[in-house]
């Protein structure tokens, strides 16, 4: 694990209508790390990702970010913090082009005000040519630029899961969040994604914590695996580790489902 | 000075017409365009790069990338300094690629990125200087004989020395691997591109007003002949686009005069058009099909050409060809009508290749280019 810590969860629980779905779990993920968060349906891991980004806010426990703690995390604080994500059903502006998705990725990035905007003025022309070399950065990076002009709504299951990626990392995040960035993947499409996420990991320094189910994907890629089960955490280190642990093969990796 | 060879070509047009476009290529999203005089200019900081590296008269680079406007400007410093360029189709598969690298053993590689990188280190001699064109993945390597393109030119002061390439050396040598596993070479010298290039430029009237698209990389002896040469000669741009998946709408946002194609370039662009094209036995179906009867009346053929030729000929960015160019192998007579229909005269250049086997073994002794030319070699059956 990384010595210095990005994201520290601490004693971190949360309950709808008196059912818990997390409960009092801690952990740490270090600068630069990729790290999984495993376990059965309704362990509470996308509850987890919706606590670390503000959209859920827990009953009890501390959120420590980039040194700083945080009792509770607003949606818009997280990003402006830095923390980006990506969502287990694809949440992209289905009629809108590729680009104009990725350039909304970079709207905590607009310097200029809307009236400079509305009239192009000031600010606006230069800042204008800057988001968009930016979003082309990150659809270049990607590989989607034959797909630039086209209709989101209009391609591919795994290309839309590609650009719903570019638009979080269009906001240079320090904290990626990716909610099963593979489902509904077959594994031609599993391997592209999992080297660009490596990419970004290694060409940007950006720290990664995911959800995904499949396990052999999770073991390669992960520096780092946290395991839940029941809202709890039964596991947490290294993919050798977890995978050796009595806990976790009789909570999850033992089991079908 | 004589315009015998590539680099005097260049220096002529960077004198004559400096501010003109030379060269335009799509990056992230944008066009950038690179006058002949700017060109000039990269070329002799390039000169002074490959100099400085060690690359001396007779050396060979060998180019291992999809077409790139730095594997352009690499193969004109390299002539400069009197060596020879090599570039290698990107297309190849994984293990033609490797035999070949065996083969040349190269000193100097210009390689794309990464994978053209791994491959070059994986089937070179320990000592090979990599010059590449993208970083991303490369930053951990710690070959000290990793060098980036760009990094190297903001290092490089402009620089201006005369060229000492002559019309008699080889400019370019192609190879490739026959179905028997032995490497074959094709080697082109400056005089004879020239006399290829001049000839194409006369025949088909091409001026300093052209378009071109180098959709392909300059791996073949037609795309040398026909487009890269007449392009020194003529003086007019050659376009870049972003990259080989991106081509289709390059050309459309482009709309080049001058395209230089494969026969398979020919049938993908077909096929691109009759996608488009409504079910013939429907209305729309048979309305197309009595636009595009070449023995139409008056009003027959303006209509075919305003509602159906023109629409259809923007699908695949050839609304303002002039001079559509057949390279390799012919078209089938039904595509070569389908295109006259659309109102696209393609014109079929070609030259016999002249293949020579160099060796039936992986030895990585076995000889550089100019070995090719000594003698000591059969010719391939």
């Amino acid at each position: 694990m990384a010595a210095i810590p990005l994201l520290e969860l601490q004693d971190i629980s949360l309950s709808f209508k008196g059912v818990k779905a997390i409960n009092d779990i801690s952990f740490t993920v270090g600068q630069g790390e990729i790290c999984a968060l495993i376990g059965p349906n309704g362990a509470g891991k996308s509850s987890l990702l919706n606590v670390i980004n503000g959209v859920y806010q827990p009953d009890q426990g501390v959120i420590g970010f980039n040194g700083k703690s945080y009792r509770k995390m607003q949606s818009h604080q997280a990003a402006v913090h830095g923390i980006a994500r990506t969502f287990q059903n694809i949440a992209l502006f289905k009629g809108m082009s590729v680009l104009d998705n990725v350039l909304t990725g970079r709207n905590l990035k607009v310097k200029s005000s809307w009236i400079e905007q509305a009239f192009n003025i000031g600010r606006a022309p230069s800042d204008e040519s800057t988001q968009r070399q930016k979003a082309e950065e990150i659809i270049d990076f990607l590989r989607i630029n034959q797909w630039r002009n086209s209709i989101v709504g209009t391609l591919p299951y795994g290309l839309q899961k590609r650009v719903e990626l570019a638009r979080a990392l269009a906001a240079e995040p320090r904290l990626l969040l990716l909610d099963e960035p593979m489902a509904g993947m077959n594994s031609e499409e599993k391997a592209e994604m999992s080297s660009f996420i490596l990419d970004t990991q290694r060409e940007f320094g950006t720290t990664v914590v995911l959800i995904e189910h499949d396990i052999g994907v999770v073991m390669d890629l992960s520096d780092h695996v946290v395991v839940l089960d029941y809202g709890k955490k039964v596991g947490d280190g290294t993919p050798d580790e977890v995978r050796k642990n009595p806990d976790v093969i009789a909570a999850y990796l033992g089991t079908k489902h | 000075m004589a315009n015998d060879t590539l680099p005097n070509w260049l220096i002529h047009h960077a004198t004559t017409q400096p501010k003109r476009v030379a060269l335009r290529y799509k990056k992230l999203g944008i066009w950038h365009e690179q006058s002949w005089q700017n060109l000039r200019g990269e070329v002799g900081q390039l000169v002074d790069i490959l100099d400085g590296i060690g690359f001396r008269r007779d050396d060979t680079l060998v180019l291992l990338t999809h077409p790139r406007r730095e594997a352009l400007l690499l193969s004109l410093a390299a002539q400069w300094l009197g060596g020879v360029a090599a570039p290698l189709d990107p297309s190849l598969e994984a293990n033609d690629v490797a035999l070949l690298l065996r083969h040349l053993n190269p000193a100097f590689v210009f390689a794309e990125g990464q994978e053209q990188v791994d491959q070059t280190l994986a089937s070179s001699r320990p000592d090979v200087r990599i010059i590449y064109a993208e970083a991303r993945g490369l930053s951990a390597y710690p070959q000290a004989t990793l060098q980036h393109y760009q990094r190297l030119l903001q290092d490089t002061p402009n620089a201006s020395r005369a060229p000492l390439s002559e019309a008699a050396q080889i400019a370019f040598s192609l190879y490739r691997v026959n179905g028997e596993r032995n490497v074959q070479v094709e080697s082109f010298r400056h005089d004879e591109l020239l006399k290829e290039g001049s000839h194409l430029v006369f025949a088909e009237r091409l001026g300093r007003h052209e378009e071109a698209l180098a959709a392909r990389v300059f791996a073949t002896s037609g795309h040398l002949r026909y487009l890269l040469s007449p392009w020194l000669v003529a003086g007019f741009t050659l376009n870049f686009p972003e990259n080989i998946a991106t081509r289709d709408a390059d050309r459309r946002e482009l709309g080049p005069t001058l395209v230089a194609g494969t026969r398979e370039t020919y049938q993908r662009l077909e096929s691109l058009v009759k996608a488009r094209l409504p079910v013939p036995d429907s209305l729309a179906g048979r309305l197309v099909t009595y636009a595009l009867r070449p023995d139409g009346s008056f009003l027959q053929r303006f209509l075919g050409h305003w509602l159906v030729k023109r629409p259809l000929r923007d699908v695949i960015g050839f609304s303002r060809i002039r001079v559509p160019l057949l390279i390799g192998p012919a078209l089938p007579v039904e595509s070569l009508n389908f295109f006259k229909s659309l109102g696209i005269h393609v014109r079929t250049w070609d030259k016999v290749a002249n293949w020579h086997t160099l060796s039936t073994t992986t030895s990585r002794q076995v000889a550089p280019v100019r070995d090719a030319h000594s003698g000591k070699i059969s010719k391939a059956s």
